[in-house]
């Protein structure tokens, strides 16, 4: 399936792409996905909210800001994640180290950026969690584990990318977004109990 | 909350998203305009004035221009380039 | 900090470009320059580096043209038409159908009017406290994640959201005093 097409797919065929055998989409897409899913949750508690939150439309802004910030993210690392998988095989021809550092190094881009895209949307499922309309805060709270899920799936994805060294600033970012995430996801979970 | 006037806070962001910043190395370029035009009619008046730089110039434009301390401003180069050729 | 200040109208900004004052000059170009670049990549979907030339020239045009503004207060739909023009000119260029003069798909006719409620939208975002421009120009035009913006901005992450709710808020308001014609909104 040409990586072009994902974002016009039907989420079933998207589902079944993501299921077939070595290739891209794999975990980032996924990640980034669910970001998605987060992100949407939130900006749906946030319309719903409208008449008992002052701020639900602003909140609402951010989560829909968001959404068109991470939904590119799926494609993307479908082709950096793609790009990179076609140089480990040439690598395993004739060695092009610099090229395939590079590609790497795409490759692990993505997901730091999905992993901070993941840390807003449990930041916000937090915020939605504590003043969205009571109906609703389960709807955020899930917003927000989804997200923290997404962003501990991106750290690891952070720390096993070939180019990226224990050391790498990259990877103690991811880390600690992950740690920020879950932080905000089991406050959003006790907001909405 | 929403206005009747139109605006709600998702579509003022959603405003504010189609804005995002030029690159900064167009912006600058742009914003040095000025400058550079100031060397171009200096250059210019100078080799109207000044045989010798005009020959120069034509002889060999980046070095001329190097010679007298000009920015070797790519755009400042193109432009002179096409006034000052060797025939 | 600018020397010129982002407050000034449009009229007493190219005033002030006439009079030769490189700031404000400077102060001109990056008002604009996110118009144009938009103009140029969603206006028109240009290929980066036509964008760029077109970006180029829009102002080279503006800068030696700025004297044969008749009405200085209408600058900007002034420099949007230059774009506009320009930006045809290089899809003309690169096409061999000669694409209709000004008439323009409706899609791409909608574009530009949201770029311009969009300009509109900027403006009013002006008075605004410099740090609400800050947060909402970060969050919504740049992309940066809460942890950029409190890295930058030396702000607890736990507090970016709600200060863009808030500053959001404001902006709405404005606008909509705007539109009424009425007195400040409250704040």
């Amino acid at each position: 399936m040409a990586t072009d097409d994902y974002l016009d797919l039907r989420l079933s065929d998207f589902l079944e792409s993501l299921a077939e055998g070595g290739r891209a989409p794999g975990g980032g897409s996924a990640a980034a996905f669910t970001v998605a899913l987060a992100a949407g949750l939130v900006a749906m508690v946030a319309r719903s909210s409208r008449g008992s939150w002052k701020e639900a439309s602003a909140v609402g802004a951010q989560a829909t800001s968001l959404l068109r910030r991470i939904v590119p993210l799926v494609r993307t690392d479908a082709d950096a994640w793609e790009d990179a998988l076609e140089e480990l095989r040439a690598a395993a021809e004739g060695v092009r180290a610099d090229v395939l550092e590079q590609k790497l190094e795409g490759a692990a881009a993505i997901p730091v950026l999905i992993a901070e895209a993941a840390v807003d949307a449990a930041l916000l499922g937090q915020l939605a969690a504590e003043r969205g309309d009571g109906s609703y805060r389960a709807d955020a709270a899930v917003a927000a584990v989804l997200a923290a899920a997404a962003a501990e799936a991106a750290a690891h994805l952070v720390e096993v990318n070939l180019a990226v060294r224990e050391d790498d600033p990259r990877l103690a970012q991811a880390r600690a977004g992950a740690e920020a995430a879950a932080g905000a996801a089991a406050r959003a979970l006790d907001a909405a109990r | 909350m929403s206005g009747d006037i139109g605006y709600d806070e998702e579509r003022v962001g959603a405003l504010l998203r189609r804005l995002p910043p030029a690159p900064a190395g167009w912006v600058q370029a742009a914003q040095e305009l000025p400058q550079w035009r100031r060397s171009l009619d200096d250059v210019v008046a100078r080799a109207e004035a000044d045989l010798a730089f005009r020959d120069a110039l034509v002889a060999d434009l980046e070095a001329a221009l190097e010679q007298e301390g000009y920015e070797p401003d790519l755009r400042l180069i193109a432009e002179l380039r096409g006034r000052y050729r060797k025939r | 900090m600018r020397q010129v200040p982002a407050t000034l109208t449009d009229s007493q900004l190219v005033q002030r470009c006439r009079e030769g004052d490189p700031e404000a000059w400077n102060e001109l170009v990056e008002r604009f320059s996110r118009y144009v670049y938009a103009i140029c990549v969603q206006g028109f979907r240009l290929r980066e580096q036509d964008a760029e030339d077109v970006f180029q020239e829009v102002f080279t045009r503006v800068y030696s043209r700025l004297d044969t503004l008749r009405d200085d207060s209408a600058v900007r739909p002034w420099i949007a038409q230059l774009t506009r023009r320009l930006c045809l000119d290089t899809l003309a260029a690169g096409s061999r159908v000669q694409p209709s003069d000004e008439v323009l798909a409706p899609a791409q006719e909608q574009a530009l009017e949201d770029l311009d409620e969009a300009f509109a939208v900027r403006e009013a975002m002006t008075a605004l406290s410099e740090p609400c421009q800050e947060v909402l120009d970060r969050f919504f035009a740049r992309d940066e994640s809460y942890r950029t913006i409190s890295a930058e901005l030396q702000l607890p992450a736990g507090t970016i959201a709600s200060r863009i709710s808030r500053c959001l808020v404001q902006l709405r308001e404005r606008l909509e005093g705007r539109n009424e014609g009425a007195a400040p909104s409250s704040e």
